[in-house]
């Protein structure tokens, strides 16, 4: 079920409202009960069978923890544990990488054809991992399985995250009382429906302006540099829409329970090198790889050289992580790279004095420019091996850009020339599509780097974080304009749904 | 209004609890009514929108209309019933006649009033043919509502609040489907897309392959929407889409009939055939089904007299078994054969020879 659905909007989400709301007269713990059934639920709503294999990865995490908490061989139980989460991981989502690898080089023909990637696993099984690892850490166990259940299935970040983390959830479902619940569901309708129109109004229109050009590529044609540059561009504002469209409708969502997701999405465009950047981008994702993998590996404990390859491996994981590709391996390397000599850089600042000086006389807006210019050319290019679903479509996107494409023959992408929204098209002559296009993607860019951030615009805070200065007269509070607005917001959404579009990180 | 629009709900100096409560719960209903508000003006702009660019001639039927490049004599025109089941190939080389001597123009849930508007298009093209138009019950049944079998010709000629009226609120995505279509179609204003290879090569007729398995009757590979509503169906006439709440004397009728009286004197002969069920229960052998199959022929009947066109009632087809249907109202690739050559003895053609 999706949340830009129909049947999730106007079916499954007013009944789980009303479930939770009459849980919630009884006591804290029914609530929590209906948030875990209709969770449960959500997931069996895509594919019946898959319901059982989450539970049972639950039972199986459930129950290690228990034992790893009462046994003197916890480590060994932890291991266990990670291990075999690593292996149903592996099955369902590198088998057919590693077997097409395996085939490639030793001449064989190993098929796993029939394995069908169950959806959010990479997330369900991160999170448990995190908890096993925290078990070990000496960690608080949890023995209630109700509230287990819904730490690893609570729907609003099932499928697509935020990556939460045990610490920051379970306590929430133990509340026994809420205080300003109606504010706080308030805050969260609003915050939902930017995300679906982020997510419906503009991700997926900006989709129509990249597909079709990385498809032409993929399968073997090439591409003018203005075509390029804008398809890259348009998958660059689709998937930060996407991404942040999913991440605000599951931060609003779960705040209609009364329960706080971590902040996932901080205006990831605004950063200024890609240190920055990985603050602000995946945040939750970022945290689990610095946390569980980063830091177990030495993180920067261990000698300069070590900490890079430590940098290094966490990238090359993470890209894997998004999908069983070379090219996710490949832009996991471009930001591996990118994070290393980003830390040079700032070592070189630091050892070496003249540089600073030097670089302090530079007017600190071009200066700001300058780190906002090359961070945001290396995420773009990134977001080609992404999406590119071959090396050589990446390449040939690539070369393109920087205007060294290969010489244009018949197969020389061009566009439909037809506008869809609403999968309502309307045609326009090729180079009044190309202007549309190039408006569009303008646009957004300027929407990505000039507007505040939705969790800004609706002051939005994480569990247990401190609470925020004085709200500004642009930020969100409950008035009649804002119903307005986000009326207005909710209803070309529902237009925009007319067209069933996944979010994209469904597939990670 | 804007004043009051204004008025913040929660103001900056602290509130009560039950105030702070109650404020919320304002502003939630307050966007909820905006939210049904805008989207129904929304709606009504896309619908009058979708009735001002909407083309009788659908991007299918569009497409279908180049064959006439081959300056056929016979036309086969009709919902799916004619697309699936008649093979102007096989019919040309019954008559002893070149390729392109007929074609099929028929599509998916495509009316008599879409027929029309192709005549009238082409007008020289069609005045010397013999037009064959398949007609179904769903066709003059203003009951069944569903996109598809509620054809856009009439959805664009009923007005935005009858529109509303008959399909709101449980057939809202008939309305969607008709907003899209109509944008999908205008989408072409500089002419439709050529037809692909294969559909051209066999001048319209695109068969479907499959056999019709009766404890199931939907094909395992169903390829389009309308199958997804077929098929699975057979039971009650009450609950089959073509017989599903009849209503015979509504709008639909209507429009059929304007449509066939005013298309007789545009063409040199115009058949009306009814297709046959495929020889299972409970069409067979069901005494209510066959009444309602009775009533239907007799209205059409009706309009032939009136419109003075021919009607070819075909009930069963004596070797057209089971096996030769791909689900309870289509023949399948192999049917086809069979289907073509009873229909053109039926509509009065020596094998070899033009009656004419």
């Amino acid at each position: 079920m999706l949340f830009s659905s129909y049947k999730f909007i106007f079916i499954f989400l007013p009944i789980i409202i009303l479930a939770f709301a009459l849980g919630r007269l009884q006591s804290a713990r029914a609530a929590v009960v209906v948030l875990a059934i209709a969770s449960l639920y959500f997931y069996a709503a895509w594919k019946h069978a898959y319901v059982f294999l989450l539970l049972g990865s639950i039972l199986l995490n459930f129950s290690l923890g228990l034992l790893a908490s009462q046994n003197s061989r916890r480590r060994a139980i932890v291991i266990a544990g990670v291990v075999l989460n690593l292996l149903l991981l592996g099955y369902f989502k590198y088998a057919t990488f590693l077997a097409d690898n395996f085939n490639l080089l030793a001449g064989t023909s190993l098929k796993f054809d029939k394995i069908v990637l169950p959806i959010g696993i990479s997330f369900f099984t991160f999170q448990q991992i995190a908890y096993l690892v925290d078990v070990e850490r000496n960690a608080p166990v949890e023995r209630n399985p109700v509230n287990f259940t819904l730490f690893v299935t609570f729907f609003p970040h099932l499928i697509a995250g935020p990556l939460v983390h045990h610490a920051e959830m379970i306590p929430q479902f133990k509340r026994t009382e809420l205080k300003r619940f109606s504010l706080l569901a308030a805050r969260g309708t609003a915050i939902a429906v930017a995300g679906l129109f982020k997510k419906v109004v503009l991700a997926d229109s900006f989709a129509q302006f990249a597909s079709p050009a990385f498809e032409h590529v993929d399968s073997g044609g090439t591409i003018s540099s203005f075509w390029a540059w804008t398809a890259t561009l348009a998958y660059a504002l689709q998937i930060y829409f996407d991404f942040s469209g999913y991440s605000d409708m599951a931060t609003g969502l779960a705040l209609m329970f009364g329960i706080r997701l971590p902040v996932n999405f901080r205006s990831p465009y605004k950063a200024r090198s890609i240190i920055d950047f990985w603050r602000r981008w995946h945040i939750t994702l970022s945290r689990f790889l610095r946390d569980y993998l980063y830091i177990p590996l030495g993180g920067n404990r261990a000698g300069t050289l070590r900490r890079y390859a430590n940098v290094m491996i966490t990238m090359l994981l993470g890209g894997l992580w998004h999908g069983a590709s070379w090219t996710f391996v490949a832009w996991g390397a471009v930001h591996g790279g990118c994070l290393v000599a980003n830390q040079l850089w700032r070592g070189a600042r630091i050892h070496m004095p003249g540089l600073n000086a030097a670089l302090s006389r530079v007017p600190k807006p071009l200066r700001v420019v300058t780190g906002w210019g090359a961070t945001f050319s290396v995420v773009l290019a990134s977001w080609v091996l992404f999406r590119a679903a071959t090396m050589h479509g990446a390449l040939t996107m690539l070369s393109a850009m920087l205007g060294i494409s290969r010489s244009l023959t018949m197969t020389t992408f061009v566009p439909a020339a037809s506008i869809r929204f609403a999968d309502l098209p309307w045609t326009l002559s090729v180079d009044g599509y190309a202007a549309v296009a190039a408006a569009a993607v303008g646009l957004g860019l300027a929407i990505t780097i000039a507007l505040p951030s939705t969790m800004d615009v609706f002051r939005y805070r994480e569990y247990r974080s401190p609470p925020l200065g004085k709200r500004g007269r642009w930020q969100w509070r409950p008035t009649g304009w804002w119903a307005l607005g986000v009326a207005t917001a909710l209803s070309l959404s529902i237009f925009g749904m007319w067209q069933h579009l996944e979010f994209l990180y469904f597939q990670f | 209004m804007s004043r009051a629009l204004a008025r913040t709900v929660i103001c900056h100096r602290a509130l009560e609890p039950h105030q702070v409560r109650l404020a919320a719960l304002k502003w939630a209903l307050a966007t909820c009514a905006l939210t049904a508000a805008i989207s129904s003006i929304l709606f009504a702009c896309l619908l009058l929108a979708a009735v001002r660019i909407h083309d009788d001639i659908g991007l299918q039927m569009g497409s279908k209309l180049q064959l006439l490049e081959h300056n056929p004599q016979m036309v086969f025109a009709g919902d799916s019933r004619t697309q699936e089941q008649v093979d102007p190939v096989l019919v040309a080389k019954l008559l002893g006649k070149p390729i392109g001597y007929a074609i099929n123009i028929g599509t998916p849930g495509e009316d008599p009033i879409a027929v029309l508007a192709a005549v009238n298009r082409h007008l020289e093209q069609f005045r010397n043919v013999d037009l064959i138009v398949s007609l179904s019950p769903y066709n003059i049944n203003d009951g069944i509502k569903k996109d598809f079998f509620y054809p856009s010709t009439v959805i664009a000629r009923l007005g935005l609040l009858q529109q509303v009226l008959t399909f709101l609120p449980s057939h809202i995505d008939t309305l969607v489907w008709f907003i899209q279509d109509a944008f999908l179609d205008a989408s072409y204003q500089h002419g439709f897309p050529r037809l692909r290879s294969e559909p051209a090569s066999q001048l319209g007729f695109e068969p479907i392959s499959g056999r019709i398995v009766v404890e199931q009757p939907t094909p395992p590979s169903a390829p389009q929407r309308y199958r997804d509503f077929l098929g699975s169906l057979v039971g009650p006439f009450e609950g089959h889409p073509y017989y599903r709440d009849w209503q015979p004397a509504g709008i639909k009728a209507h429009s059929v009939r304007t449509a066939l009286c005013a298309l007789r004197p545009l063409v040199k002969r115009l058949f009306v055939v009814l297709p046959p069920w495929a020889p299972i229960q409970p069409m067979a052998q069901s005494t209510a089904w066959r009444d309602r199959d009775a009533e239907f022929e007799r209205i059409v009947a009706a309009m032939a007299e009136e419109c003075h066109f021919d009607l070819l009632p075909i009930a069963n087809i004596d070797n057209l078994t089971v096996e030769y249907f791909s689900d309870e109202t289509h023949v399948n690739k192999l049917g086809a054969a069979i289907y073509s050559s009873y229909l053109l003895e039926r509509l009065g053609y020596r094998l070899g020879d033009d009656a004419s």
